[in-house]
């Protein structure tokens, strides 16, 4: 492109300009490297590397074609990794590739320049994958790093001045913060997408909505936080937070899954459930998991407005959750409910595949023919479970085929996944009915927020079997585990699940105080839940909200983007006002005459208006002679300037004469004193 | 229609035009519009609140009504960096049509404020860009190629800038009060001067110059042509002395705009005015006093550097009106009247 006439560019040859372009390019992608392919790394890396290359040693850059080439193969091999252009890796790696071979052919200044634009449409590219603070610390950084360099492209000096360039960008970004706030709160904000995005690999965390026990052969846990919940009062003992979530009835052989049965009743009436024991009242703030499920401690007395409650005692949401949801809950911990099973239900909770799992059928029939009595069977199993040699470890292996009879008999270990499938398919198998119930156990109170954390490391499956008369029970077979078997890294967990035998909890563990680290740990969450609360989370309720708040009730969207505008007009307005406001600049050497004046003024010796720099002179010379003649050569000099200027200008070299006259005049001026 | 408009707005232009020799920028003359990175800027930032909005990412959004703050905040910013400069136009030395006239600027920041990239030129087109700290007299040229003699009158002046991002174009334009002299451009006529007669005693002047047959000796003056001193005398200690013919050189040369109508019918003047100020500058290279007469003008034979001066500005500005060369100095009084803001 012809470079057009109205503007002369500046050259990429000025010191230090083509390195910063690079290292801006460098701090952007920094820290996308981590979630692209490493080859896609690796380009950009050399990329940058070969480029500085080539200005170091004053190399030619490379060719079109050959740019191009890569750039075909590079978009080739993305297609070929990813299967699709499409969602957010595919797309971030494609952008940065090209981005990075741009890099390839910056010749000129506006290559540059849309290098250094295109900068900030990266950096959005980040927040797709965290949104943490130090991630939007770095941002902040890595956002003035592209401003520096930008007005390291448009300065004639390019980078040589890096202090200046620094000091300006970090201002730049302090004058931008009041109108970005104002952006932030007012701008008007939908609550749904104005299209779906294809959710490529944005993973979902946390439980999902099937079990297969015997395919994994090692759990990795996260800590990251589920959900968070602030207690009106004292928190439940450890034993009761167990948050239920879902309920897994259907058993293949192999998967637990949700009941899909249409024949099942639609509907499980309220008068199912019998409220008892001392009411737990709670707000829980859900991270967004992209599933339609929720959470809450047994049983929360009505949810109605924030979810449907299922046949299951569990509750659901219209759609998933791609925000962070806040709901308050009061939760019954002592209910009994589903007091009345039909024969459906009962159907559903006792159906087990019949190929599966012969050893344990027989085994539980022999067992069974002794222990008749339901209570004393599930006793039974759980003092077998606590007294054989059962692990509780997160990498037990994957089991055979019979995935029961594997661990049952032969592996003897496992995470709760396992002992609740096994556990529910043993009650089946007695003709108990029973089911699998997912959910997180557990909680760490945060001390420095007032609040308890549940992260994902602790999610949990337990098991309900039904008893006449009492309804569906919880039972937590992991928690029938001997303590000498659980792996120490689980015994925290471990520790917090109901008590089953009373002999079994070492006193040692009990005493646990949080430690050094396990404290800023927290600390830190605490200030990470109100950045997620405040600020990642602000979203359209919010807003309404904070205008409620403000006094605005009735907003509609109209009035809110009227809103924006007049106060984004404001700002407007009151900046053109503050560039127009009439500065009046007199030129430096009047005004350090007049500073002179001011001066003199203390002595009432200032100049009078009428009077002409001599005549004036002359009278300070009456009354301080002294004075005088520390004034005589500024004065001098001052006429000079002012009447003697136009002699000297119509020579060719009068000028630099006249402004280095200029430049004595005023040191010596502003040197004055009295 | 877009060429009527673009008419309409320079004659708006023309008539906001400031014409001193000194000229402070201010708001009422200072224009401003985006650039094409501006709009790119417009661009990714519509881009970037398109996919805040559909991945409903809060931090997008942080950094998308950053970029927005930024742009506006940088209108005021470039804006800024152009105002309360003052740049002062120097006159300068005359020259022959055909070179290129670098007229002498002077800018320098009028506020405490450092001023970066600011770039000046003339039109529409920046020839330099200067970093103006504040307090600093810059002094630089603005070149020109006039390609009329006479009386030339520079174009508007432009001063831009688009610091700090690039984004933003701000510029003023304003025009000098001075005008410059450009003499027509010296051409070798194609014939032999001799042959016209009226040349014969300039140039024999050379041959007669041979002859010594000086009547007297005087003291050396300054402006004696350096072939008229007296050297042997000089070689033996005897001073400068300046030799005198027993008559004037030659018969007093005139070079006559009419002594081309016999090889040159067609009477083209810048044709004519061109041999002539070939012909004087030659005159002058070799310190011959000569004379000029141009239809209505007589300059008689002189020699100097002041005559050579007149000769050649008769020449510039044969045939065009008498123009008012208002070659005073810029104004710098320090109440604004003459300062124009």
């Amino acid at each position: 492109m012809k470079q057009r006439e109205t503007m002369l560019y500046p050259t990429l040859e000025r010191p230090g300009v083509v390195e910063i372009v690079l290292l801006t390019q460098l701090v952007v992608l920094f820290p996308l490297f981590q979630f692209l392919p490493p080859w896609v790394t690796a380009i950009c890396l050399s990329c940058i590397g070969y480029r500085f290359y080539l200005k170091r040693f004053n190399k030619r850059l490379p060719g079109r074609v050959l740019t191009a080439v890569v750039g075909l193969l590079g978009g080739i091999l993305i297609f070929l990794e990813f299967k699709t252009f499409q969602g957010r890796d595919a797309g971030v790696s494609l952008i940065v590739l090209m981005f990075s071979l741009k890099l390839m052919e910056m010749r000129w200044y506006r290559d540059a320049a849309l290098v250094l634009f295109l900068s900030f449409f990266i950096l959005v590219a980040h927040f797709l994958y965290s949104q943490s603070i130090l991630m939007t610390i770095y941002m902040l950084a890595a956002l003035a790093v592209i401003l520096s360099a930008l007005m390291a492209l448009n300065r004639v000096d390019g980078a040589r001045n890096l202090k200046s360039l620094g000091w300006a960008s970090g201002k730049i970004i302090l004058q931008a913060l009041p109108i970005m706030l104002i952006l932030f709160f007012l701008f008007p904000r939908l609550a749904q997408p104005l299209w779906q995005m294809p959710s490529g690999s944005s993973g979902t965390t946390g439980i999902s909505d099937s079990m297969t026990p015997g395919d994994i052969g090692s759990l990795v846990t996260f800590t990251e936080p589920a959900f968070r919940v602030k207690f009106d009062g004292q928190p439940p003992p450890g034993a009761q937070r167990y948050w239920r979530g879902l309920v897994f009835s259907d058993f293949d052989g192999l998967t637990w899954s949700r009941n899909q049965d249409p024949f099942r009743p639609a509907f499980s009436s309220q008068t199912d459930i019998e409220l008892k024991g001392t009411p737990v009242t709670y707000e829980l703030l859900m991270e967004p998991h992209r599933r339609n499920w929720l959470y809450a401690l047994e049983m929360p007395e009505s949810m109605d407005g924030i979810g449907r409650m299922t046949t299951e005692y569990t509750w659901l949401r219209r759609f998933n959750l791609t925000n962070k949801l806040s709901y308050e809950v009061v939760s019954y911990p002592e209910s009994s409910f589903g007091l009345v099973l039909d024969n459906r239900t009962r159907q559903i909770n006792l159906d087990l595949p019949d190929d599966y799992n012969p050893v344990t059928r027989d085994w539980v029939a022999n067992v069974r023919a002794q222990y008749p009595d339901d209570e004393a069977f599930i006793q039974m199993i759980l003092r077998y479970i606590n007294q054989q040699s059962y692990h509780y470890t997160l990498s037990p292996g994957t089991m055979a085929e019979n995935t029961v009879d594997d661990f049952w008999f032969n592996k003897q270990r496992g995470f709760c996944e396992h002992y609740a499938g096994a556990f529910v398919f043993i009650m089946r198998a007695a003709g108990i009915p029973s089911r699998v119930v997912t959910g997180y156990q557990g909680g760490e109170m945060n001390p420095y927020g007032d609040y308890m954390i549940v992260r994902q490391s602790d999610a949990h499956a337990w098991t309900e079997v039904w008893l006449a008369g009492q309804g569906w029970r919880r039972i937590d077979p992991t928690a029938a585990i001997h303590p000498s078997r659980v792996e120490v890294d689980l015994s925290q967990d471990w520790l917090q699940r109901e008590a089953l035998f009373a002999d079994q909890a070492p006193s040692e563990w009990s005493q646990f105080t949080p430690s050094m680290i396990s404290q800023i740990s927290l600390m830190w969450d605490s200030v990470n839940s109100y950045w997620q609360s405040e600020i990642i989370d602000f979203g359209a309720e919010d807003q309404y909200m904070l205008l409620q708040k403000l006094g605005f009730d009735y907003f509609s969207m109209s009035d809110l983007i009227n809103l924006m505008l007049v106060i984004v007009g404001l700002i407007f307005i009151t900046s053109t006002l503050w560039i127009l406001r009439n500065r009046i600049s007199v030129d430096p050497i009047a005004r350090a005459y007049l500073k002179i004046n001011h001066k003199l003024a203390q002595s009432n010796l200032q100049k009078h208006d009428d009077e002409g720099p001599l005549e004036h002179l002359a009278r300070v010379k009456q009354s301080d002679a002294k004075l005088a003649a520390k004034l005589r050569p500024i004065v001098t000099m001052y006429i000079q300037l002012r009447y003697q200027n136009k002699g000297q200008q119509t020579v060719g070299d009068g000028p630099s004469q006249s402004s280095k006259l200029q430049e004595d005049f005023l040191r010596r001026a502003n040197s004055f004193s009295i | 229609m877009i060429k009527h408009l673009t008419n309409r707005f320079d004659n708006f232009i023309e008539q906001r035009l400031l014409v001193a020799n000194s000229v402070v920028t201010h708001h009422k003359r200072t224009y401003i519009l985006p650039n094409r990175f501006g709009y790119l800027l417009l661009i990714i930032i519509l881009l970037m609140l398109i996919a805040a909005t559909n991945y409903q990412n809060s931090l997008a959004f942080v950094l998308t009504f950053m970029l927005i703050a930024i742009g506006h905040n940088t209108l005021v910013m470039t804006y800024r960096n152009l105002l309360n400069l003052q740049t002062t136009i120097l006159p300068t030395k005359p020259i022959y049509l055909g070179q290129s006239l670098h007229i002498p600027v002077k800018v320098q920041s009028l506020n405490s404020r450092d001023h970066f990239s600011v770039g000046i030129g003339h039109h529409k087109k920046i020839q330099q860009l200067l970093n103006l700290p504040s307090g600093k007299v810059v002094q630089t040229e603005i070149e020109y190629q006039p390609i009329k003699r006479g009386w030339f009158k520079p174009e508007r002046f432009y001063l831009a800038t688009t610091y700090p991002l690039g984004v933003f174009r701000v510029w003023s334009w304003f025009r000098c009060q001075h005008q410059y002299l450009v003499y027509p451009k010296p051409e070798k006529p194609p014939f032999d001067v001799q042959q016209l007669g009226y040349l014969s005693d300039l140039d024999s002047q050379d041959i007669k110059a041979g002859h010594e047959d000086f009547y007297s000796i005087r003291e050396y003056q300054a402006g004696d042509a350096r072939r008229d001193i007296h050297w042997r005398a000089y070689a033996k200690g005897q001073g400068l002395a300046t030799k005198q013919f027993s008559e004037p050189k030659g018969q007093l040369a005139t070079l006559d705009y009419r002594m081309f109508d016999s090889v040159e019918p067609y009477n083209r003047v810048e044709l004519r005015l061109s041999w002539l100020c070939y012909l004087i500058r030659e005159a002058a290279g070799s310190q011959t006093p000569f004379g000029l007469s141009l239809p209505g003008q007589n300059f008689p034979p002189a020699q100097g550097k002041e005559h050579v001066e007149h000769c050649l500005q008769a020449l510039a500005e044969f045939g065009q009106q008498k123009q008012q060369a208002n070659n005073t100095a810029p104004e710098l009084s320090p109440n604004p009247e003459g300062i124009a803001k």
